[in-house]
């Protein structure tokens, strides 16, 4: 899985800094998709954010 | 008279007590002195600086509220025609075809530049690590770095070569370096500041803001530079507050809020004591103080991670893809994870972002108007505890740098950090002041109020 997305993003990376890459975004990848499932709401979109910000000052 | 404030030396210009060419004649021969050992300056451009110094004393009529005043920028800020290389050999020979729009409104109030400062590779180090043209070091101790990624500027400030500095923000590289090397830094919510011209780490995060030695020197910058800007249409159309004609050195009745979770977690019994201090002093002034809860700030760091380097990635893929041997491994090693990360993690990332900080002001900024967080939890660590020895170590501590620091930058939320004091190697120590958005205001108020009645701000290396 984490070769075929260097694939797809068009870069060779030796299997030392593959590793130490994945060792990053594998935690943090789970974590965050566990914090979208419990949070996040279909009418959910980045552009709420800004309209957040103005509110809220 | 390098050791006034920015405000004072602008003063003493529009008094003509002093000439803008003998200010800038003294910063310059200071940084002949001081930048090659501190390793701060990317480009002093002397003969320019004089030029327009000389300039600015001839020149009739209306003057702008930096007059005159010596100044230098992070090597992040486009300007026209200059090579602005950010810190990387990539970069080394890259002609910018435009001027910051920020950098356009320097000149415009009549700052007078001296060049361009060193930073971390790409803006990529919270310590200002560069592998390729050294590192930056520490005005209060050489054996120290100066904090990142503004780390020259951090260090030009605090050795009183220029008068301030911008920077860039998007985990704390304003805060930083101002916190290690004793200055006043704010970083201001995200779109309060243009960032047209400015080379991009991760364009939904990145703020722009000022490094110097008060809060009346930051509130100065901040009126000129912010503001809604067409080269930049992510920056906000709202007005600009008179934010330095509001300092009124008063913080009667400010409610501060102490998170009871996470900043202060990793405190050592050292630095805290100098922040109990400064709430000491805050509460004196009038100020009323009070614990607070926090929602769980990992999931926050977490989304912060995946936006930073997703968008940190997708800048430098083609570079990746072919130059990767120009990059320092620790830099190239922070953005690869964010080729990895699926898409929607990344539309969830930023999708999140209005919840979370929704839910981030409603429960710790409920019952209070601002927040009180260390700015750096541990002391000032050495260059080798953070480039030499054992690697889980040496991430451990890069990590603390920015635990206080990281999470309000994917919030959006304004923070500034003030000097309060000293550790017991006499490196400084600074706390965050945090607010809703667009409260820079507030943050200025109150930390004006705090420097009124301390010195810490005062100390020079």
């Amino acid at each position: 899985m984490d070769k075929s997305m260097l694939e797809l993003q068009g870069i060779a990376m030796s299997e030392a800094d593959l590793a130490r890459a994945v060792a990053i975004a594998r935690p943090a990848n789970e974590k965050a998709r566990g914090a979208a499932d419990a949070g996040l709401e279909f009418e959910d979109e980045p552009a709420h954010y800004l309209g957040f910000l103005h509110a809220e000052s | 008279m390098l050791s006034l404030s920015l405000v004072e030396a602008a003063e003493a210009i529009r008094r003509r007590k002093i000439s803008s060419l003998e200010l800038t004649q003294a910063a310059i021969e200071r940084a002949g002195k001081l930048g090659a050992e501190l390793n701060c300056f990317a480009l002093l451009e002397a003969d320019e600086a004089l030029k327009a110094a000389k300039k600015a004393d001839r020149a009739r009529g209306r003057r702008g509220p930096l007059h005159g005043v010596p100044l230098a920028h992070k090597d992040l800020f486009y300007r026209k025609g200059k090579v602005v290389a950010c810190g990387s050999k990539i970069r080394k020979d890259f002609v910018a075809g435009t001027t910051a729009t920020v950098l356009e409104r320097m000149s415009a109030a009549g700052a007078v530049n001296l060049g361009a400062l060193h930073m971390a590779e790409f803006a990529f180090s919270p310590t200002g690590y560069n592998e390729h043209y050294g590192h930056p070091r520490n005005p209060w101790n050489r054996a120290h770095v100066p904090g990142g990624s503004s780390s020259g500027s951090g260090a030009a400030v605090a050795a009183r070569i220029v008068f301030g500095s911008l920077g860039s923000d998007t985990g704390g590289s304003v805060r930083l370096p101002a916190a290690m090397c004793g200055l006043t830094g704010l970083k201001p919510t995200v779109t309060r500041v243009s960032r047209a011209g400015v080379m991009p780490l991760s364009h939904s995060i990145d703020c722009v803001g000022p490094l110097a030695r008060t809060a009346r020197d930051c509130a100065r910058l901040m009126e000129v530079i912010s503001g809604a800007d067409p080269a930049d249409p992510s920056c906000t159309t709202r007005p600009v507050p008179r934010y330095e004609r509001a300092l009124d050195g008063k913080a009667r009745g400010l409610r501060i809020g102490v998170p009871r979770a996470y900043f202060y977690d990793p405190v050592s019994p050292e630095i805290r004591k100098i922040l109990e201090e400064s709430l000491d002093a805050l509460r004196r002034l009038g100020a009323k103080v009070v614990e607070v809860d926090v929602p769980d700030i990992s999931v926050i760091n977490t989304f912060m991670h995946i936006v930073m380097v997703v968008e940190a990635a997708t800048v430098h893929r083609r570079w990746l893809q072919s130059r990767r041997k120009e990059y320092s491994e620790q830099v190239a090693g922070r953005i690869e994870p964010g080729l990895l990360y699926p898409a929607t993690r990344y539309a969830e990332a930023l999708a999140m972002r209005a919840t979370l900080t929704r839910e981030f002001v409603d429960k710790a900024l409920a019952k209070v108007d601002v927040l009180h967080l260390p700015a750096v939890p541990i002391p000032v660590p050495t260059i080798d505890e953070t480039t030499r020895g054992d690697p889980a170590n040496v991430a451990r501590i890069i990590g603390l740098i920015g635990h206080c620091t990281r999470g309000l930058n994917y919030l959006g939320l304004p923070a500034i950090s003030v000097p309060c004091g000293f550790d017991a190697k006499g490196l400084p120590v600074g706390f965050q002041l945090a607010g809703r958005p667009f409260s820079e205001g507030m943050l200025l108020r109150a930390a004006d109020a705090y420097q009124r009645v301390t010195d810490w701000h005062r100390r020079s290396p």
